[in-house]
């Protein structure tokens, strides 16, 4: 297969930037501890744990999202990455899927741990709920790698384009996060409607098909012919160029935010 | 042939390159020379297909179903490879970039330069002999050389010239490079440019330099490397008074 040294080197990057991240869980109980123990603090293990993971995850992916090129910008290898005759399609695959996947696992993890599963600190199971686990746990995490990845592909320089390629997956999972029923209701009217279960659920998932997934995918989308040209394109007018496409797209997102959750 | 059809391209500022044309034929050997600034290094990005042009065309004359890179070897004015890699794992990256069997490196072997090594331990002139290998392992269709050559020692340098020439006889790549010291490297171009600030001010065969007005001007007895010394003097005086 072609390239497969540069998706082992992605993966092995991929598992170092993870276990690092991740050894930061180690802290949790030493500090559940001093807190209990010494300052006399009343929240539960459980408590701890899930704040500690909770931000943990949440470091990590933006870790990941941000180091996408980490090695070549310390090995000072962008130049040469640059002149291999790559496709752009296959520069992207070689450094988001791992990335993606290791996301993705780590919070399906989480999601199961604190969830579903061992401590059942949080609310059972529906369809709303299984919308939200979709859409936090895939659909962010995959907003925050593409635009992490398109960030450091334009040099990273740019807070206005960070803002703008963060948005995303901010979106999703603050929509997530507010629940879906004012949205619902804003998009489709459905406090109207007199739903069956069935209809209610499919009602519920083309909203937030059409009022969340599209939008939140729209200013990255827009990037793509940029991108097509990223190692033929100088990192000062890639960003110049970014910023200008995405900027309606962006402010459309913004706009959306504003009406659905403030 | 390649051609650079009234280029003109930056890195986001003012252009470094207006309205440049240059055609270099297969199996020919250009060197291109001017001053500093004067965008010699982006006029081998634009070949490398590493700078999009703002105007003008590139064009290589190839098959265009495939990624024109496939048939470039670019050593730039850094040693700009992976250096946390070692050297058996920058080739096998490089190879399967371009799709390519396992093949010797044996300039790496000239110059005892280990496998195992890894890039960020060798010194810079056995940097540039790895990157130099792993593009001539390409059998490229255009060579692009930026300098670089310039800060190997003169044994390392010998060494890579032989390979340079091997390659040449070989595949009769079109090669370009950027000279600034104009010796062993310089003494295998066929024609020179002079490139200056306002554009390409000579283009001439190496035989007929003596002949070019410019060059005269510059003071033939000095030889060809002096008049071209001297030339990127002349540059460097007409842009601090303009007449």
């Amino acid at each position: 297969m072609k390239s497969s040294f540069m998706l082992n080197m992605e993966i092995s990057d991929t598992l170092k930037q993870t276990g690092t991240v991740l050894a930061f869980l180690a802290v949790i109980p030493p500090v559940y501890l001093v807190n209990s123990m010494r300052l006399g603090g009343d929240a539960s293990f459980a408590h701890h744990a899930f704040y500690g993971s909770l931000f943990t995850v949440a470091f990590l992916m933006m870790t990941l999202a941000t180091s996408m090129f980490r090695r070549e910008r310390s090995d000072d290898a962008m130049q040469y990455l640059k002149t291999l005759p790559l496709s752009p399609a296959r520069v992207a695959a070689r450094k988001i899927i791992p990335r993606l996947f290791a996301s993705w696992i780590v919070a399906v993890l989480f999601a199961i741990v604190f969830f579903r599963g061992l401590l059942l600190i949080h609310r059972s199971g529906s369809v709303l709920d299984a919308v939200f686990t979709v859409n936090v746990i895939l659909l962010a995490p995959a907003l925050l790698m593409a635009g992490g990845f398109l960030f450091d592909v334009s040099g990273r320089k740019s807070p206005v384009l960070a803002l703008m390629l963060a948005l995303p997956a901010l979106f999703v999972f603050i929509a997530a996060g507010n629940g879906w029923f004012p949205l619902l209701r804003l998009f489709l009217g459905l406090w109207r409607w007199n739903m069956t279960p069935g209809l209610f659920h499919a009602a519920a998932i083309l909203s937030v098909a059409l009022g969340v997934v599209l939008p939140a995918m729209l200013p990255l989308l827009v990037l793509a012919p940029v991108y097509r040209e990223w190692n033929r394109t100088p990192e000062r007018v890639l960003t110049r160029k970014m910023i200008r496409r995405a900027s309606i797209p962006s402010v459309a997102l913004l706009a959306l935010f504003v009406l659905y959750f403030l | 042939m390649i051609r650079l059809d009234n280029v003109t391209c930056g890195y986001g500022g003012s252009p470094v390159l207006s309205r440049v044309s240059l055609s270099v034929a297969e199996g020919e050997t250009v060197m291109i020379t001017g001053p500093n600034g004067v965008g010699k290094s982006s006029m081998l990005r634009v070949l490398a297909g590493s700078l999009v042009p703002s105007k003008g065309n590139v064009d290589y004359g190839w098959p265009e179903e495939r990624d024109p890179r496939h048939l470039i070897g670019y050593l730039p004015d850094c040693t700009c490879i992976y250096r946390s890699l070692r050297v058996n794992q920058l080739e096998r990256l490089h190879r399967e970039s371009y799709g390519l069997p396992r093949s010797p490196l044996p300039l790496l072997e000239k110059a005892s330069i280990p496998e195992s090594a890894r890039i960020g331990e060798l010194s810079g002139g056995h940097r540039v002999l790895v990157h130099l290998s792993l593009i001539l392992s390409t059998r490229p269709r255009l060579i692009l050389l930026d300098e670089v050559l310039n800060t190997v020692d003169p044994y390392l340098r010998d060494l890579a010239l032989q390979e340079i020439v091997t390659a040449m006889a070989d595949t009769k790549p079109a090669v370009v490079m950027v000279n600034l010291v104009f010796g062993e490297t310089a003494a295998l171009a066929e024609r020179v440019v002079f490139l200056d600030y306002d554009g390409i001010k000579l283009d001439e065969p190496v035989d007929q330099l003596r002949h070019n007005p410019l060059v005269q001007a510059a003071g033939i007895e000095k030889g060809i490397p002096g008049m071209l010394t001297e030339l990127i003097h002349i540059a460097h005086g007409e842009r601090r008074n303009p007449q």
